[in-house]
């Protein structure tokens, strides 16, 4: 279906025209379930006698065939609207609430919501849901994970906020592998959080915890490995505030002996992680993200004589005790290069 | 915007540039700066930090800088400064170390660098600097390359290179070289025409360039020019577009391909632009 651009303004003063009927079905279903958890457009390419929107639990689609059209009304709409005059911003609120779950990478719309926000023209709480469905359709969206910190700056905190952040990268993150954006989104909700209520060992436990996980079952993920010495650096800088809550540290830590400091704590952690990284390194083959892992551990004190040992293992892995080690190949050759290299740079 | 300078730049280094509207081109960017001084990405939309240095860098490749307001520019630059020295892209507050990179490059090229905090400038820069010697988008977030070429050429600009681990760095950038000769932006990552850039560059800033397989980089290069449109795309036989033919021709000019203008690292443009505006970046040698 083709119109003139030209039209857009006309329509949108009749409320029975194709596009604006599109975008009160969409609107009927984003109000009736605050609860929708994915967006995507579905590929039917013939107008059928139905409506184009697709509401089936918890999910939004909206098919394929009237995506440029409502897009275009949308767009061009948004621009065209002055919301201080004649109350157009309730206008404004819907077109670019559908042109961004249509084209999410338009900075300026998600600015003209934030400009309505502002103003007490609109609560945020339907941004947190349009930012979601464009997040479930698109992972990586820079522009709606933006948008949410800006949110999360503004409104008043609901108290699982923390929670709701962290559940949402970790869909982001297992979605698109490396994602960038969903671990920096992380980092930055777990550094607000402290910057709100301060440290917290129970939620530094926690996240280490889900981390730990996480990278066993992502070993190529360089970002989750990142998340992992962002949280040990965390523990570093906060080994003052985690003395004086020994009894949770070692609580949290599984310190039997119950004589540690928290120094020792952190050691130990490292040398944990570190048997673990050569574990990983000698049983699956060609991964680099474990090599600037184990970097990353080593700088961070735990270097000593015995890592010509490891390199002697991964030459000869026969001699390991990891029996399921695979075999030695040119890309793990290339990895023992790399290390060495570095090694006797780091050593310097 | 973006697209814009891209496609300019590619035109430019291959000598083309006169086939272009440059006219037109002025015109719109006259009509994308706002009030504030800032520049849109379009007519109408709002301004921010990328498109600002875009426009910028599309007015020096035609030597129109007297086109649009360049002082309102410079104070819009100045404005996004926070007082930790690092830079927002727009009003609405997101920080990037992306930002400090457009804002300082913004400024050299206005030749107004005295308009900002130089030394809180660097030293958000530098406290986005990782153990491995890559950098990230804020403090402690992952190394990329993208992110090494913004905060390395920031350092390069404001005269800064020494704050940077040049050996960790320049190695670790040589390691996102994978077998097919073509680099990638972090580890375990698919090789990208675009990181023939970032990565270059950033070696080329840092004097480590030889590091590098420049032979097997060149053929993954031309591997991933389109036979048909002449374009170049991420990775061989995929869609190519104005932003790979960019970085694909660029790397190829740092790589010394004598067809082409040579490339100035920093700024991503004609070295004879850079010099016409007797700009000479920080560069480190072996």
């Amino acid at each position: 279906m083709q119109r003139d651009p030209s039209d857009y303004k006309k329509m949108a003063h009749d409320p029975y025209c194709l596009e604006e009927r599109i975008i009160s079905d969409l609107q009927a279903v984003m109000k009736k379930d605050p609860n929708l958890e994915e967006f995507d457009v579905v590929p039917v390419t013939e107008a059928k006698n139905r409506s184009p929107i697709i509401h089936i639990s918890h999910n939004l689609g909206i098919e394929v065939w009237c995506v440029k059209t409502v897009f275009m009304y949308c767009y061009e709409n948004s621009f065209k609207l002055d919301p201080m005059w004649k109350k157009e911003y309730l206008r404004l609120e819907r077109y670019t609430r559908v042109a961004l779950l249509l084209n999410p990478n338009i900075a300026t719309l998600w600015n003209t919501r934030k400009r309505l926000i502002a103003n007490h023209l609109l609560d945020g709480d339907c941004d947190f849901l349009i930012s979601k469905l464009v997040l479930s359709q698109k992972p990586k969206c820079v522009e709606a994970l933006s948008h949410r910190r800006w949110l999360l700056q503004q409104v008043s905190l609901d108290p699982q906020w923390v929670e709701t952040e962290l559940s949402l990268c970790d869909r982001l993150s297992s979605r698109m592998k490396c994602n960038y954006h969903a671990w920096s989104h992380r980092q930055w909700v777990y550094s607000q959080s402290l910057k709100l209520q301060g440290f917290n060992l129970n939620l530094w436990a926690s996240e280490f915890e889900i981390s730990d996980v996480w990278t066993k079952f992502h070993l190529s993920d360089h970002s989750g490995w990142h998340y992992r010495k962002f949280l040990l650096d965390h523990f570093r800088q906060n080994l003052g505030k985690i003395e004086q809550n020994m009894d949770i540290a070692r609580k949290v830590l599984g310190d039997s002996t119950g004589t540690a400091t928290s120094s020792q704590l952190y050691m130990n952690l490292l040398n944990e992680e570190l048997q673990k990284n050569q574990d990983l390194i000698l049983s699956f083959n060609a991964h680099e993200t474990l090599w600037y892992y184990r970097r990353f551990l080593l700088q961070a004190g735990t270097i000593d004589h015995s890592e010509s040992l490891f390199i002697e293992k991964c030459c000869n892995p026969a001699k390991s005790n990891c029996n399921s080690a695979n075999n030695v190949d040119a890309i793990q050759m290339r990895y023992l290069e790399h290390h060495r290299r570095w090694l006797s740079d780091f050593c310097l | 915007m973006n697209g814009i300078y891209w496609s300019l730049t590619a035109m430019d280094l291959m000598g083309k540039l006169g086939e272009m509207d440059r006219d037109g081109i002025i015109l719109f960017i006259k009509q994308c700066q706002h009030e504030n001084g800032g520049i849109g990405a379009s007519v109408d939309h709002d301004p921010h930090l990328l498109y600002t240095l875009s426009a910028v860098q599309i007015l020096c490749l035609y030597d129109a800088l007297d086109a649009i307001d360049c002082e309102k520019i410079v104070n819009y630059v100045k404005k996004l400064q926070n007082d930790d020295g690092s830079f927002c892209g727009d009003q609405w507050g997101e920080v990037d170390t992306r930002f400090s990179m457009c804002a300082v490059a913004c400024l050299a090229l206005l030749g107004r660098l005295d308009a900002i905090n130089i030394d809180n400038a660097v030293n958000f820069v530098i406290s986005c600097m990782n153990f491995d010697g890559g950098f990230g988008c804020r403090p402690g977030s992952e190394s990329h390359s993208g992110q090494v070429y913004c905060c390395v050429g920031m350092l390069s600009i404001t005269g800064h290179l020494h704050l940077i681990k040049a050996d960790s760095l320049g190695w670790w950038l040589c390691e996102r070289q994978l077998p097919s000769g073509g680099l990638n932006g972090r580890p375990e990552k698919l090789p990208d025409v675009c990181y023939s850039w970032w990565v270059v560059a950033s070696l080329r800033i840092i004097g480590r360039v030889d590091w590098l397989d420049k032979n097997q980089l060149r053929k993954f290069i031309m591997a991933c020019q389109d036979v048909e449109t002449g374009g170049f795309s991420d990775r061989p036989n995929d869609m190519p577009d104005p932003f790979h033919t960019l970085f694909g021709l660029a790397g190829l000019s740092l790589l010394g391909e004598s067809s082409l203008k040579t490339i100035n690292p920093v700024f991503c443009m004609p070295q004879q632009v850079i010099s016409r505006l007797k700009i000479q970046p920080q560069m480190l040698s072996l």
